[in-house]
């Protein structure tokens, strides 16, 4: 059984009837002739034979007829031409259905009952590919590409109602075939005679005529007598639908908007004449059939009963199609056939014999094999079936060489000699496409193989007669190719090679068998993409869709997916917009709805997800959805237009994955891109929305759009009320908190309530965190929040008594972040819940977002663990209660602060009662190091005076508690002039702090303020922030050695270089401080008084015992005893250290008076300064003791340091402060704490399994055997006096030089053995060229120094000659009087003359002189 | 020359992707005057196997490859080349089903696109969409970002869901690309 062809390649008929045919059927209510014939095609159970005389059945056996005149004049037109308006008429066609299609099919998709099993068909196919089918397999006009077209046949048609039948017959038979030189002449030229019933001419008569014609014409003839009753006319009887041809062109004259093209390129010669067109009917005969049933015709012209295979109906009676029939099938049957089978036969035998070598080869390797495989070259009785027949080569008076011989070789010089203008239908196609046709394919396939290898097409057809193999596609993909490749003959005109790849995609879908076709072997879907190739035309595009859908059969839903949208978005552009609309639709639906996959459920499980929460690709959707609404937009849907291009704003999820998509190589453009996007998307909604609102302001309101994203974050939106003025770092303001709370801790149970209420009246503010989640700029508009009231069970309305901020017109950045504050204020005491935020997206799409955040995960119960439960949402929540405890302050002057280091700033705070309640308490925490000091009245007028008096002392004694604890917070005085105790409610304070700028740098200064209104109620705070800058002035460096001198015990200098660009900066006093240590007085003069700009001044200052020193033994006992308690291990006690008395010693210029420390004022600086110092110095060294027990450890001042107070001023600016020096120690300290740290290292030690706890004791006993406590030197410093130069008569003998050693112990505690052995060589003495001198007398001497004592041990020394000489040849041995110590270790030091202080003198012989 | 990376997870969501611009001259540049005619996505790419089967000698290969110039860098058009990469997975899956490669050359065509993949034993499919045959440099590249995305997997914050944003990750990748695509 062979597969059924296409009808397309069905033999083709031309019908000739004289006008009396046309005007019988006209009469008759039928159809025209051609249709009225069409309509008994295909015949079934038509048997041909091949050439090896096989019988082959064909099922069915189509036809095609056509009016000859008709298609002449087709045939005519440039091909080109015909080829664009053939696209432009199915575009046509398929754009007016489209929008029915669409109709029944969304119908039969949302399974809409009413439409019934009749839209049920286009399950299995789709109107727009049937419409397509039909339109191109209806085209029957011949073309010069193959000669599928070319008529097979022609029959010439008279009636028995001419005037003359035999004269009209004979006259039909002279008319020339107007066809181009191109067509394929050979064709079967048949006679029929039409007899109607009421016919003038008898039945005899009618009979003899036939016979005439037989006689003249041969036996291609037929007398076909028809009744045609008139009136009434017949029932209908249903036939199947004609397919649509192409309209004629219209005529030239009117053509003027066609291209230049136009005319027809027929050469001069061959100019037809022309066709007599007065014989015909004048009426225009449409391509549809003219007489139907009434109530079919309208609904036939347009949409869905025409693609009906029962939409047409022939009114003939049963006698009259009997009599069509048997004439239809004895044309085919004994003529059409017979005289196709002759030609293949002889045109084979040509082919065969012009391949004479290739066909000996087949025979030999089939003789080799013994295959039976069909040759080109099988070779068969050329006997004709019907016997020699003089008509059987067409008489054409057009081509005389076909009337006068009839031979083969005739035909052979037809075809060779150029049949064809471009050589392409030869006489070998046609030899394959007959073959093809009568169902010889074994024949037609060979034929074609070879016109293949010959590169003369072929391709196309293999498919559709070879069994399913890969080479089958290759053959589709080559036929393509060909079309498009340069070589093509109409390779300029994409047009025609377009209609053709539809056609040969139309034939190959409905030749091959549909399982073949779609099977992996073929993907046969993929041709018809391949045939769509690069066209935008509609009807390329419905192969797309088509291959979409078969795709979709089969289910690969993601190819079907992607040509849809292909197909979609050209069909968009061509104007078939329902179409595109539909098929946009379904490549959404096919994209979204993913195909299940074969995975582990535990892919998601693992990771707690959802399958069905697929993304995929990211800008998929949009860009499918956009289309979409782009395209309902100007459909008219707004409203649809609108959702779908708000579903767009989406921003991309996650910038950061955005980005890592973008190329950032070419970076820059491709996030433009980003940005053009939801640029174009909110262009996009911002004009629809705004036409849909102002056209439809109802809808609008019902449709409840939502936008997608959201601007609002819950997590950073908070409440700030205006007391609670966080600027700065919020762990500062921890600390101040915890420093009352630790200071308050021992005076009572009050809290400090967080002040997390606002006050009736009063603005509490909501900082909403807004984040703009597009690439593109947007504005907000009445941007507010929603508040209600916790208690009332009405959660939509607003309260009354509430008045919230409206801020409008906010315009976010691409993707910023903006906090944005909304004020609000309650007009009475209630609790509130903010529970939304709303605004106007783009004033347009009002938005409502919830502030709630998640309640945490709830891990009480099994089921809360198994399951994700979250405890209810959190909305933030506001008490507002009367305003009972409120206190403003504020800075009076706000003005940036630049501070020069040291200054000291009056700053005033003006602080109000805005509270209903008096105020009795109040006190103000500060930061651990600022230097802050309240003014009070009387301290101001102390100090006026303790500056101006010029004779001021110039020692003074301070008694500082020497502790290291934070300082207490100031309590503020209260109360005014009245004498009232309490601030009431509306008055206001000023209060007046002096600022000690002692650190360089950027700072805040942030103080907290706690007040309350009586004793035992809760505490409430404000806060005030005042940030300021100190610039430094002075680099220090400060050093002291012990002094050569006797009039010293140390010596200290003070460098000191001016940094500042500005000059004018005046040292005015150095003060030393130190519990030990006092400097003498009697340098003032070197205290200068101006320092340049970048100059450096040094100032040295003797240092000496102060003698009233006093509780230095006493310090140094508590240090020892709690780093005792630490090395045990054992929490110190919580005393405090003893006090100390310090001595300040002035030095300031004469006549100006000096400067006092011992007010309270610059007291509380010194000692901040120094507890800064000292608690930097203590963490520096002890990490390991816990912070906070420093200040029971350790005590404020090391007895052994000296402190220096620089003070300056600035001239003319009335700016004057000080610099504190910390950190110098002098004197000599035996190693206090050695026995403790030697007992804690030899105590036993109790091992620990942690390796760290270890690590962390040896660290603990290294840092306190380290630290300054610890520390430990030579006490005793040597002197050694010499004369320097001596003069000596040597006539006299050796001179003896007397030199004077002054060893001084520096240990304030400790008396010292020491002995100083001469002419002993120290060690480390190198040799110079000075001469040593000889020493007399006792060389060993031993002394006993009291602490700060001296001794002065004489010695003499021998010079024989004069010269130079050294003294450098002694040692020191120290032991220090351990008394006190129950130590096995002495301290023992030895010491020689230093290197650097080499100690010489000369001797001058005076003999000479 | 453009060439587009998608690195899909098992359930197909892209985790990582890439447009790689090359420098590398297009290897077949005959322009054909039809190729004017067209809209620059869609030109017809069918034609590189056929010379063998159809014996025309003459029949020019109708590959076309418009000089170089960069098509499709984003915009309206990403979403088409996302959705070749999501169509050819059909094919990706239906062949991997019938053999166990785990590189698979030029897997499907669309117009001037080739698509080759590469399945790693744990189900992730690396797709590349080009325009020129390179399949020995594919190949390589492939390896290449097959041993990358290995090395990310060691994380053990990385799982089969999370997207890749580690910038050495896309550093090394693109090194890659550059030296073989």
């Amino acid at each position: 059984m062979p597969p059924t062809l296409p009808v397309s390649l069905s033999p083709h008929i031309c019908v000739l009837a004289s006008p009396d045919v046309h005007e019988l059927f006209e009469s008759s209510g039928l159809p025209p002739i051609t249709q009225t014939l069409q309509s008994f095609v295909p015949l079934p159970n038509v048997t041909t034979r091949t050439t090896s005389l096989t019988s082959v059945v064909h099922s069915t056996f189509a036809l095609r007829f056509s009016d000859l005149v008709d298609t002449e004049n087709s045939a005519h037109e440039d091909e080109d031409r015909r080829a664009a308006r053939t696209m432009d008429w199915i575009s046509a066609r398929v754009s007016n259905r489209a929008a029915d299609w669409v109709r029944v099919m969304e119908a039969q998709a949302s399974g809409d009952g009413s439409a019934g099993g009749k839209e049920g068909i286009w399950k299995e196919k789709t109107p727009w590919w049937e419409e397509l089918r039909r339109c191109v397999e209806g085209d029957c006009v011949p073309n010069s590409d193959e000669g599928w077209n070319h008529p097979a046949a022609i029959i010439l048609t008279v009636s028995t109602r001419a005037v003359n039948p035999l004269q009209a017959l004979q006259d039909l038979n002279t008319r020339p075939v107007d066809f181009p030189p191109w067509v394929e002449p050979t064709a079967l030229r048949y006679y029929l005679i039409i007899h109607p019933a009421n016919s003038e001419l008898t039945d005899p008569i009618a009979e003899a005529l036939f016979n005439a014609v037989k006689k003249q014409y041969g036996l291609h003839s037929y007398l076909l007598p028809l009744v045609l009753p008139a009136d009434p006319l017949p029932a209908p009887v249903p036939v199947p639908a004609l397919l649509p041809r192409l309209p004629p062109p219209p005529p030239p004259s009117s053509a003027f908007d066609t291209p230049p093209l136009a005319p027809a390129p027929t050469p001069a010669g061959l100019v037809a004449p022309n066709t007599p067109r007065g014989l015909m009917s004048p009426m225009p005969r449409s391509p549809g059939p003219s007489v139907l049933a009434p109530g079919h015709r309208d609904t036939s012209s347009q949409g869905l009963s025409q693609t009906s295979p029962t939409g047409y109906a022939l009114r003939l009676s049963e006698a009259d199609i009997q009599q069509t029939g048997k004439f239809v099938r004895e044309f085919v049957v004994m003529s059409l056939i017979p005289w196709m089978e002759k030609y293949v036969i002889d045109w084979n035998e040509n082919f065969s014999s012009s391949r004479r070598l290739p066909s000996r080869l087949f025979s030999s390797t089939r003789r080799l094999f013994g295959s039976a495989a069909p040759s080109p070259a099988v070779t068969t009785p050329s006997t004709p079936v019907h016997g020699p027949n003089p008509s059987i080569s067409s008489v054409s008076s057009r081509f005389r060489t076909h009337q006068t011989n009839s031979s083969i070789t005739s035909i052979t010089s037809v075809s060779s000699a150029g049949t064809l203008v471009d050589g392409t239908v030869t006489q070998q196609r046609r030899l394959a496409e007959f073959a093809t046709m009568l169902g010889d394919y074994k024949l037609a396939t060979s034929i074609w193989e070879a016109l293949r290898k010959e590169g003369r097409g072929g391709s196309d057809v293999l498919p559709l007669l070879l069994a399913p193999s890969p080479a089958l596609s290759l053959h589709a993909a080559h036929a393509l190719a060909v079309l498009r490749s340069p070589s093509n003959p109409h390779f300029q005109s994409p047009g025609h090679a377009q209609l053709r790849a539809l056609s040969y995609a139309v034939r190959w879908v409905t030749g091959i068998d549909r399982r073949d076709f779609l099977g992996p072997v073929l993907e046969g879907e993929r041709w018809l993409v391949q045939a769509a190739g690069s066209a935008e035309e509609p009807p390329s595009m419905i192969l797309y869709a088509h291959a979409a859908f078969l795709s979709e059969r089969k289910n690969a839903r993601r190819r079907s997916a992607l040509w849809y949208l292909l197909a979609a978005d050209h069909l968009e552009k061509a104007g078939t917009k329902s179409l595109a609309m539909f098929l946009f639709r379904r490549a959404h639906d096919l994209y979204k709805s993913q195909a299940p996959k074969e995975l582990s459920p535990s892919f998601w499980e693992s990771e707690a997800r959802d399958p069905a929460d697929w993304t995929g690709f990211p800008s998929v959707l949009p860009g499918i959805e956009h289309e979409l609404g782009r395209l309902l937009y100007t459909t008219g849907d707004t409203e649809g237009a609108v959702r779908f291009f708000l579903g767009l704003l989406r921003g991309a999820s996650d910038p950061s994955a955005s980005l890592s998509d973008e190329d950032r190589a070419v970076g820059k453009a491709a996030v433009e891109d980003q940005f053009t996007t939801d640029k174009v998307y909110l262009e996009d909604f911002r004009v629809a929305a705004k036409h849909f609102k102002a056209t439809e302001p109802e809808k609008w309101k019902s449709a409840s759009l939502q936008l997608p994203v959201s601007f609002c974050q819950p997590k950073q939106t908070k409440v700030r009320f205006p007391g609670n003025n966080f600027e700065g770092d919020p762990k500062e303001w921890t600390r101040r908190e915890e420093d009352w709370a630790e200071f308050w801790a021992s005076r009572g149970k009050e809290k400090l309530e967080r002040s997390s209420k606002a006050a009736v009246d009063e603005y509490f503010w909501v900082d909403l965190g807004m984040r703009n989640p597009l690439d593109v700029e947007v504005n907000l508009s009445g941007l507010s929040i929603v508040v209600r009231e916790a208690s009332s069970l009405d959660a939509s309305s607003m309260p009354d008594f509430v008045e919230v901020e409206v801020v409008d017109g906010v315009t976010l950045g691409p993707r910023e972040y903006r906090t944005i504050p909304v004020a609000v204020r309650c007009g009475r005491p209630a609790s509130l819940q903010i529970t939304h935020v709303v605004f106007e997206f783009l004033s347009l799409l009002p938005v409502t977002e919830s502030l709630a955040l998640r309640g945490r995960r709830l891990h009480d119960t099994t089921q809360q663990r198994q399951n994700k439960a979250y405890a209810s949402d959190i909305l933030i929540e506001v008490d507002v209660e009367d305003a009972g405890q409120r206190l403003r302050a504020s800075f009076v002057d706000d003005r940036h602060l630049i501070l020069i280091e040291g200054e000291y700033k009056r700053l005033k705070l003006w602080m109000t009662n805005s509270g209903s309640r008096p105020i009795n308490e109040a006190w103000m925490v500060s930061g651990r190091e600022d230097e802050l000091w309240i003014d009070s009245d009387e301290a101001v007028a102390e100090e006026t005076p303790a500056a101006s008096s010029s004779q001021g002392p110039l020692t003074e004694t301070l008694d500082s508690s020497n502790s290291l604890r934070r300082r207490e917070p100031y309590g503020l005085p209260l109360g005014d002039s009245q004498g009232s105790s309490d601030l009431a409610p509306g008055e206001s304070m000023q209060v007046t702090l002096t600022l000690h700028a002692s650190q360089v740098g950027e700072r805040d200064l942030g103080l907290l303020f706690i007040f309350r209104e009586v004793s035992c109620a809760p505490f409430w705070c404000v806060r005030v922030t005042r940030p300021y800058e100190v610039i430094p002035v002075f680099r220090l460096a400060a050093s002291a050695e012990p002094s050569r001198s006797v009039d010293h015990s140390y010596g200290l200098s003070l460098e000191v270089e001016n940094l500042s660009e500005t000059g004018n900066l005046r040292l005015t006093q150095v003060t030393t401080i130190s519990p030990l240590w006092a400097s003498q007085s009697d340098v003032r003069a070197h205290c200068s008084d101006i320092v340049q700009p970048q100059q450096i001044t040094k100032i040295h200052l003797g240092i000496d015992p102060w003698e009233e020193s006093d509780g230095v033994q006493a310090t140094l006992q508590f240090v020892s005893s709690k780093l005792q308690a630490v090395l045990h291990g054992v929490q110190p006690d919580d005393s405090d250290p003893p006090p100390l008395r310090l001595a300040c010693k002035h030095i300031s210029k004469q006549g100006t008076g000096a400067r006092s420390l011992a007010i309270p004022l610059m007291a509380h600086f010194i000692h901040c300064g120094q507890r800064t110092y000292s608690t930097h110095r203590a963490q520096m060294a002890h990490r390991y003791i816990p912070y906070d027990s420093h200040p029971r450890i350790f005590p404020l001042f090391n007895p052994y340091s000296i402190d220096v107070v620089l003070f300056w001023e600035l001239d003319g600016e009335g700016r004057s402060g000080h610099i504190l020096v910390p950190g110098l120690t002098l004197g000599a300290s035996h190693a206090y704490l050695d026995s403790m740290i030697d007992e804690a290292e030899s105590a036993k030690v109790k091992r620990s399994m942690y390796a760290e706890t270890q690590r962390e004791r040896s660290d603990i006993i290294r840092a306190i055997r380290e630290s300054e406590w610890n520390a430990e030197m030579d006490p005793t410093v040597v002197t050694t006096c010499v004369k320097g130069t001596v003069r000596h008569d040597f006539s006299d003998g050796p001179c003896s030089v007397s030199v004077k050693y002054i060893l001084k112990n520096l240990s304030p505690t400790h008396s010292s053995r020491v002995t100083l052995r001469l002419a002993a060589v120290p060690p480390d003495t190198e040799t110079t060229a000075l001469l040593s001198p000889r020493y007399a007398g006792r060389l060993t001497h031993r002394r006993e120094i009291e602490p700060y004592g001296t001794a002065v041990i004489y010695s003499k020394v021998w010079a024989t000659r004069p010269g130079s000489f050294r003294l450098d040849e002694w040692v020191a041995e120290t032991q220090v009087t351990t008394s006190g110590r129950t130590h096995t270790r002495h301290l023992r030091y030895v010491q020689g003359p230093p290197l650097e202080h080499r100690v010489c003198f000369s001797v001058v012989d005076d003999s000479r002189s | 020359m453009s060439h587009h990376l998608y690195l899909l997870s098992p359930s197909d969501t892209p985790l990582y992707s890439l447009t790689h611009y090359s420098s590398k001259p297009a290897q077949t540049t005959t322009t054909s005057p039809l190729a004017s005619n067209l809209p620059s996505w869609s030109t017809s790419a069918f034609a590189g196997t056929l010379t063998a089967l159809s014996g025309a000698t003459s029949a020019t290969q109708a590959h076309h490859v418009q000089g170089g110039t960069v098509r499709i860098g984003g915009g309206q058009d990403r979403h088409v080349i996302q959705m070749i990469a999501n169509a050819s997975l059909d094919v990706v899956e239906e062949v991997v089903r019938k053999d166990n490669m785990m590189y698979l050359k030029s897997v499907d065509k669309f117009n001037e696109w080739t698509v080759s993949a590469f399945v790693t034993p744990g189900n992730m499919k690396f797709v590349l969409l080009h325009e020129a045959r390179n399949d020995d440099g594919i190949k390589s590249f492939f390896h290449e970002v097959w041993e990358l995305y290995v090395k990310t997997m060691l994380n053990p914050f990385h799982t089969a869901h999370t997207p890749i944003r580690s910038p050495v990750f896309d550093a090394r990748v693109r090194a890659s690309a550059k030296k073989y695509l």
